[in-house]
């Protein structure tokens, strides 16, 4: 039936955006970059308000907007937004590079919207697919000689893993006979002996997932293009793929790879504790704050991964809950960098905010606050994400698991000690520019939604709960 | 009751919103004015006052939480906040208030990111109110972590640590402690969600139990000044200058003996007996060394240091005895103990700025007033009849004397040392020694105001009220 076709009246509305955006460029390229500002909010703002409207709506089997889909959509185009608003500026004068980055985004939040949605194997792996060469070309803009380098490498490796992607696809067709999401959960379901191609299919699934999110030993790609990135797009590469890849990996194993999971969770555990050290290690290694908090979020999804290695429904819940709080935490950080400029550039070492406090307390206080809380410390939001998990594992009888989880915050909890004392305790070097007053609207509703929320988290529990609910 | 159960939660908020209003008072450098502490000093009265009205209404003759507040904060692990307070918990919120006040009069002149102090202070204050009300799992570990970031900000910013390895060793420690106890009440959560009063009731099997008590032991071993976390209570102690950051670091000590007490109110488990004696023994050596390293050096932040590591090992062990008696008596000794050591350090800070880098014997000859306090204050310390510290201290050390022989006559030793020490600086800074008479001082030292004079005596008279009755506050 055509009416079902509305479920993805929200996509088609993305895409109308990104279409006028490259006719307005072809029209007319002078004095545009707040054109493409304007276009992309007026193309995200109105397929936020459609996601919520026809969040139920399905195109037989190859199109779901469930709970799930539709909170995770209007999170990743609420955060772009939310991103692209924050940093419009920057690309001030710069018509070709605000095109670039602006088409770009958009095309990815498509993709990543297409991807959460899709029942079709082949369309989420296109739709990632997309999404992976789009990181890399994000990653070019502006990039000096050291980095472009840096990202022919990151190229081959995108080009490697979405190639064992369609490998895995394919061979799942072969032996499935479709690619739909239903009819190889079937097919798994009714077949409990699986040949030995069944479980390649799913390995080399799985190691595209795994790359994509950054998971170690695949995140070597992840730190140093981050570190090499202009500020918009590192703080859009380190905040929304983990919202699309994430989801859609808890998704396809909890719906359609379920019966084959099993056997893979010992597999998914270790890559989750080595992740958690390698993240916490490296984040004291680094002098790059970019690469430091990128090393940052790898401990987090290493505690992402190792937490709903299981996927029941408890262990998911706390994982969700905590990816949301580092999310949003991860966020109110970059927004406290868009804060730091001297002569015009945002500042990336470590030495560029030394005695920032001294010049801008409430940007001090913030980062402070935000970090605190992602150490899991009281009464900060953090550790609410920090209980879902923990208390996940104990009720599963995890506790290695958990003391590795809880001591190896520790660990991470020396790099930001040093971020803390490099702000408070050494005296400035340089005049931080003024800060731009959206900076600080930003971060009294990122406080106010943190204090809302710790206070009261049953909301956000109930939310989850709700939103699991759809796909278990 | 219920109609005072409000005013629980209120004497956590009351800090929280003076911490709000202290970080917008306007802040003016020029003129020297001190609004952000006026707001602080504000506050304190403000909660001392609410304090006051909860104890009225409290009757000592009961046992357990009298005045309880519950909110339903999660569903999902259930969890519910609940707030209560004793007797014992009320002396020990007044008495970090107190000392709290008495830290903000002392650093009225310091200008140094005054605004940030207060703020910082006035959080520290909502936490440890927090910590001190506690009456389930975790309210318990959210306060006991929660104190950690205002004390720590307050270290980094004023507490002149050279070294940022202490810094980290400092807050690490404390975290690791927080980290243990986490992972304890969350097993113990999931086993048997009960209050903290009867957490005794829960029995675990085998391993678990050594594993699990263990780990809260440790946690709260972490805050207090034993070998091995006792270096950096000692490493930062004897850096600050800043009377205030002093005597909140000094307090840090009494979250882990507090928990203690609460966790093992009459005696620990039994599968933790022989780790008790290797903790008592590393206890006493950790005593008796600080005592000779205090008596020893010539610093007084150091003997002061000195004094009050003594003492907190003295009420821990007091407290693993198998007896209820002491834990009362360590509760009220503990409000004349925090007391007269802030007012101490008050006097000390205040000597140290006057005299600056000049030799200081014989300076208390010169200022009568400080003199009359600091002699008060140190005499009242050694536990002279001056305080309830006298009646408190002797009931301990009965107690002590007849479970352990051996073990009280340690303490004893060690108190000795350091009451020694003590004196032995009142008489270094009240006597001047002939070669300082003959070449007098060529800066004039100034005597403490007579505001701050007066204020002194007001809490030398509490503490002699409290020596003339050590319950005269109930009522």
């Amino acid at each position: 039936m055509l009416v079902e076709y509305i479920a993805i009246f929200p996509e088609a509305w993305l895409f109308f955006g990104i279409i006028i955006m490259c006719a307005a460029a072809w029209v007319n390229f002078s004095g545009t970059c707040k054109t493409f500002y304007a276009i992309s909010k007026w193309s995200i703002l109105p397929t936020i308000f459609l996601t919520a409207v026809f969040y139920d709506r399905n195109i037989a089997a190859i199109w779901e907007n469930n709970d799930y889909t539709t909170f995770f959509k209007i999170i990743i185009y609420l955060f772009s937004l939310s991103w692209i608003a924050l940093l419009n500026k920057r690309f001030q004068n710069r018509e070709k590079q605000s095109f670039i980055y602006y088409v770009y985004v958009l095309i990815s939040l498509l993709c990543y919207s297409i991807g959460l949605s899709s029942r079709e194997f082949w369309l989420t792996a296109l739709a990632f697919s997309l999404c992976q060469f789009l990181n890399v070309m994000l990653a070019k803009i502006d990039a000096d000689e050291e980095s472009l380098h840096r990202i022919r490498y990151y190229r081959i490796f995108v080009l490697f893993f979405c190639f064992l992607l369609w490998i895995g696809i394919l061979i799942l067709y072969y032996q499935v006979g479709s690619s739909n999401y239903s009819d190889i959960f079937t097919f798994l379901t009714t077949n409990n002996d699986f040949s030995f191609l069944l479980k390649l299919s799913f390995v080399l699934i799985m190691l595209f997932f795994l790359f994509a999110v950054g998971v170690a030993p695949f995140h070597f790609w992840f730190a140093g293009i981050i570190s090499g990135c202009i500020f918009p797009v590192a703080g859009f590469l380190t905040i929304i793929p983990s919202l699309g890849y994430f989801p859609t990996m808890i998704n396809l194993l909890v719906n359609v790879l379920a019966p084959f999971y099993e056997w893979f969770v010992p597999v998914m555990v270790i890559f989750g504790v080595l992740s958690i050290f390698i993240g916490a290690i490296g984040a004291n290694s680094e002098e790059n704050l970019h690469r430091l908090f990128a090393y940052a979020e790898l401990y987090y999804i290493g505690v992402f991964l190792t937490a709903a290695a299981d996927m029941q429904n408890q262990s998911l819940i706390g994982t969700l809950i905590y990816l949301l709080i580092y999310v949003f935490s991860f966020f109110g950080i970059y927004t406290v960098f868009s804060g730091c400029r001297n002569k015009g550039e945002y500042v990336s070492q470590l030495k560029d905010i030394r005695g920032l406090s001294t010049q801008r307390p409430f940007l001090s206080a913030a980062f402070l606050g935000l970090m605190i809380s992602l150490i899991g410390m009281p009464p900060l939001l953090g550790f609410l994400g920090k209980l879902s998990v923990v208390n996940s594992l104990v009720a599963a009888h995890s506790y290695g698991l958990m003391a590795i989880i809880s001591f190896s915050i520790l660990i991470l909890a020396c790099a930001y000690l040093k971020v803390i004392t490099v702000i408070y305790f050494e005296p400035r070097n340089i005049n931080f520019d003024r800060v731009d007053k959206n900076v600080y609207i930003y971060i009294v509703i990122n406080i106010l939604l943190i204090a809302v929320t710790i206070l009261n988290p049953k909301y956000l529990i109930h939310d989850v709960e709700m939103m699991l609910a759809a796909i278990l | 009751m219920e109609s005072l159960s409000s005013l629980v939660n209120t004497v956590i908020v009351v800090p929280l919103l003076g911490m709000i209003f202290a970080a917008i008072a306007k802040e003016n450098i020029k003129d020297n004015s001190n609004n952000a502490l006026d707001v602080g000093i504000l506050t304190v009265f403000a909660n001392l006052f609410i304090l006051w009205r909860l104890a009225l209404k409290i009757d000592v003759t009961k046992d357990g939480w009298q005045i309880v507040e519950k909110f339903n904060w999660m569903e999902n692990p259930k969890i519910e906040i609940v707030l209560g307070i004793d007797i014992f918990s009320l002396m020990l919120i007044a008495a970090v208030h107190l000392a709290v006040l008495l830290g903000m009069i002392g650093v009225r002149h310091y200008a140094y990111r005054q605004k940030a102090l207060v703020v910082l202070s006035l959080m520290f204050l909502s936490m440890i109110n927090g910590y001190f009300l506690a009456s389930d799992f975790f309210s318990f570990y959210i306060f006991f972590e929660a104190l950690l970031l205002p004390l720590f900000m307050m270290v980094g910013i004023f507490g002149d640590v050279k070294k940022q390895q202490i810094l980290y060793r400092f807050f690490l420690y404390n975290l690791l402690g927080a980290v243990f106890l986490f992972i304890a009440l969350m097993v113990l959560y999931n086993y048997q969600n009960v209050s903290i009063r009867e957490v005794n009731r829960i029995v675990l099997a085998g391993r678990g139990e050594v594993l699990i008590w263990g780990a809260v032991f440790i946690a709260f071993l972490s805050r207090i000044p034993i070998w091995p976390s006792h270096y950096w209570i000692s490493s930062v102690s004897v850096n600050i200058s800043n009377p205030l950051v002093f005597i909140i670091a000094n307090i840090i000590p009494l979250s882990g003996v507090y928990g203690l007490i609460r966790f093992f109110p009459v005696d620990a488990p039994e599968a933790l007996d022989p780790y008790l004696l290797i903790l008592e023994i590393i206890s006493i050596i950790t005593m008796l060394i600080i005592a000779l390293i205090g008596f020893s050096k010539k610093d007084i932040h150091y003997k002061i240091f000195s004094y009050m590591t003594v003492y907190y090992i003295m009420y821990l062990l007091g407290a693993l005895l198998p007896t209820d008696a002491l834990l009362i008596n360590i509760g009220f000794s503990f409000f004349s103990y925090l007391v007269i050591v802030s007012a101490l350090e008050v006097i000390v800070a205040h000597i140290e700025s006057q005299i600056g880098e000049n030799n200081s014997c014989g300076v208390l000859y010169s200022i009568r007033r400080a003199s009359i306090i600091f002699s008060f204050l140190i005499l009242a310390a050694i536990g002279m009849p001056l305080s309830s510290m006298f009646l408190n201290n002797m009931v301990i050390f009965s107690g002590l004397l007849k479970f352990n022989i051996k073990m009280a006559v340690c303490i004893l030793l060690a108190i000795i040392l350091t009451s020694v020490s003590l004196l032995q600086q009142l008489f270094y800074l009240k006597y001047p020694s002939a070669e300082v008479l003959a070449s007098p001082r060529e800066c004039c030292i100034t005597d403490i105001s007579l505001k701050m004079f007066a204020f002194m005596l007001l809490i030398a008279i509490l503490l002699v009220l409290s020596f003339i009755n050590p319950l005269w506050f109930i009522g």
